[in-house]
């Protein structure tokens, strides 16, 4: 019995695959990876194994109606309260497509009926009435505020952007394969649209709050070529933010820390000599933030540009080193209360000073950072970030400083 | 200061004062001030201050709208209203005036409700914008389809109850689809 039942569960998985792609449109055709897409968007129907057929009022009110439950459930568009039952002339009270036509014609007013109420179900949908429907749907977004014939405009553009000219001219009737295409476009531009409100909300006036965080930081220091290294490393961080507009803001930021450093150092003829040091470390840096006018993947990048001045000092010699900074931050919303940064900066010297046989003299600092931010209270977050410093030294060795830093944050 | 108010006043008569405006549906009704009927396959609906408009053809022809006038329209020069619509799909309005020409206050039609002693006269606006536009139409460009004197006398000369109807009949742009568009402000200026 186990056998059978494992057997029907194999032939189950087997077969999901080989049914999602069956289907009448080629491999090479623009619209087959559309029709697969469309599986991960609910939106399947049967009717796709003949995908090249001209669509059906029905077929479209079957679709459209699994679409609009989709996107409901995606929280894309505003769902609207069913209708007062309505009999439609030409679609008897037992069809199993009646759920379906009173949720585009009644619910959603997506499609309409003729005289005396008259669905006609097998009637052919010209290309230019799709557009219309399609946007009629896409109006009932939370996330678009977009005059409704301007909503023509962008589906027949950017949906409907593979049909032939000639398909418009003549006004002809859309197929299958056309339809689901289209609808697949849109519901990515409706996730994407929403993605760049959220980010958009980082950013938004509302927010256009100084910001001011102290957190604590451990870590650690590596050397690759000179075997230095430091296993505990702890201090403290500060950053404060000031915005000007929705786009820029001025961020100066410092950090304190202490360490171990020990060194190895080869002897001739044989052994080596370990050498301990207390060494101190102040960083500082000031930028300027400015958003760049596009989204990537959803989130806001911000261009960085500043100077940075790094002070390193043991019992025996110090260095420092003052530097122009460039950078790129891209902040992502995660969640509701979740907010990702990632980021990315290079320091080139202006001024640096030559230290000891432990410290040469930095030529530059390449820095990257990992942070996730969570919103406790309205103008609280916590946050947590991985960052590290590269810096390179004249003598063409690098140092990395690696960091974990918990920072507590205020919006005042 | 008289001199000004004056002018002034010429000014706001020569812009608004010859304008006889029918519905802007400011009110939000249909039925009322003035009251529009319905026939076939049209829906109305309105909707921010305009006359939304959506209906299905299997044939052209949805359906349409229309209210009486009886109206003295001899000193206006066009038809005027404002159409929002959704590009070449959009549909087509068909604008009908009737004309009483027997002088009895009533439309005679056969049974293709053409009028058999009285002027139709009508104008067909092809909707193929996206967004509002302004559409003017002169009466000088509508075409005459009824059997009365066939002259444009919207007077009420000779028992004339002059236009005492207007029409408006909606088509689809494909023999089979939809008219999506909203109307508002009908006057006539």
């Amino acid at each position: 019995m186990k056998r059978i039942i494992f057997a029907v569960i194999i032939g189950i998985f087997l077969t999901l695959p080989s049914w999602a792609l069956k289907t009448d449109i080629p491999k090479d055709h623009w619209a087959y990876k559309s029709l697969n897409q469309a599986a991960s968007f609910e939106i399947t129907c049967p009717w796709f194994e003949n995908a090249a057929k001209e669509a059906t009022r029905l077929n479209i009110a079957e679709i459209f109606s699994k679409y609009i439950k989709y996107l409901d459930k995606s929280g894309l568009i505003n769902p609207k309260p069913a209708a007062i039952d309505e009999e439609y002339a030409d679609i008897p009270e037992d069809s199993p497509y009646l759920g379906s036509i009173k949720r585009v014609v009644s619910q959603y007013k997506i499609m309409q009926t003729s005289s005396g109420n008259e669905f006609n179900i097998d009637l052919n949908m010209p290309i230019g009435q799709f557009a219309i429907s399609l946007s009629k749907i896409l109006s009932l977004s939370k996330d678009l505020n977009i005059d409704r014939a301007e909503l023509v405009r962008i589906t027949k553009r950017q949906f409907m952007s593979n049909f032939p000219d000639s398909a418009y001219k003549r006004n002809n009737s859309i197929k299958r394969y056309e339809v689901v295409a289209a609808l697949v476009k849109a519901v990515e531009y409706l996730k994407e649209k929403k993605q760049a409100l959220k980010t958009e909300e980082i950013v938004a006036p509302s927010n256009l709050k100084d910001n001011i965080s102290f957190g604590g930081m451990m870590g650690h220091i590596y050397e690759k070529s000179s075997s230095t290294s430091s296993l505990s490393m702890f201090g403290g961080k500060m950053a404060y933010e000031h915005p000007f507009a929705k786009d820029s803001a001025v961020e100066v930021a410092g950090l304190g820390c202490t360490y171990d450093l020990q060194s190895i150092t080869p002897m001739f003829p044989a052994g080596v000599k370990t050498q301990t040091v207390k060494e101190s470390m102040l960083d500082a840096q000031v930028s300027y933030k400015n958003a760049i006018p596009f989204y990537v993947g959803g989130g806001k990048l911000s261009s960085l540009v500043g100077v940075r001045s790094f002070w390193l000092a043991n019992e025996a010699a110090k260095s420092s080193l003052l530097g122009l900074r460039g950078g790129l931050e891209y902040l992502t919303k995660i969640q509701e209360k979740l907010d990702g940064k990632i980021r990315l900066g290079v320091t080139a010297k202006i001024l640096g000073e030559q230290g000891s046989s432990i410290i040469g003299e930095p030529s530059s600092v390449v820095d990257y950072e990992l942070g996730l931010a969570y919103s406790i209270l309205p103008d609280a977050f916590l946050s947590l970030n991985y960052a590290g410093d590269a810096l390179v030294f004249s003598r063409s060795f690098v140092r990395y400083f690696n960091t974990l830093t918990l920072k507590s944050g205020w919006k005042i | 200061m008289k001199l000004f108010l004056s002018v002034l006043t010429i000014i706001v008569l020569s812009v608004t004062g010859n304008a006889y405006m029918l519905d802007n549906f400011e009110d939000g009704l249909i039925k009322k001030d003035p009251a529009w009927f319905e026939f076939d396959g049209v829906k109305l609906e309105v909707c921010e201050n305009a006359l939304s408009v959506s209906g299905f053809a299997k044939n052209w022809y949805i359906g349409g709208i229309g209210t009486d006038l009886a109206k003295d329209l001899s000193r206006f020069k066009t038809f005027e209203m404002d159409v929002y619509g959704y590009g070449d799909a959009s549909g087509k309005i068909k604008v009908e005036l009737y004309d009483d020409d027997n002088g009895n206050d009533k439309i005679e039609t056969d049974k293709k409700w053409k009028p058999t002693n009285d002027d139709l006269w009508t104008s067909e606006i092809n909707i193929d914008w996206y967004g509002a536009k302004h559409v003017s139409i002169p009466f000088s460009e509508f075409k005459c389809e009824g059997k009365g004197n066939k002259i444009w006398d919207p007077n009420f000369e000779n028992n004339s109850k002059g236009i005492i109807k207007l029409q408006l009949i909606f088509l689809s742009s494909t023999k089979v689809g939809d008219i999506n568009c909203s109307i508002d402000n009908i006057q006539f200026n």
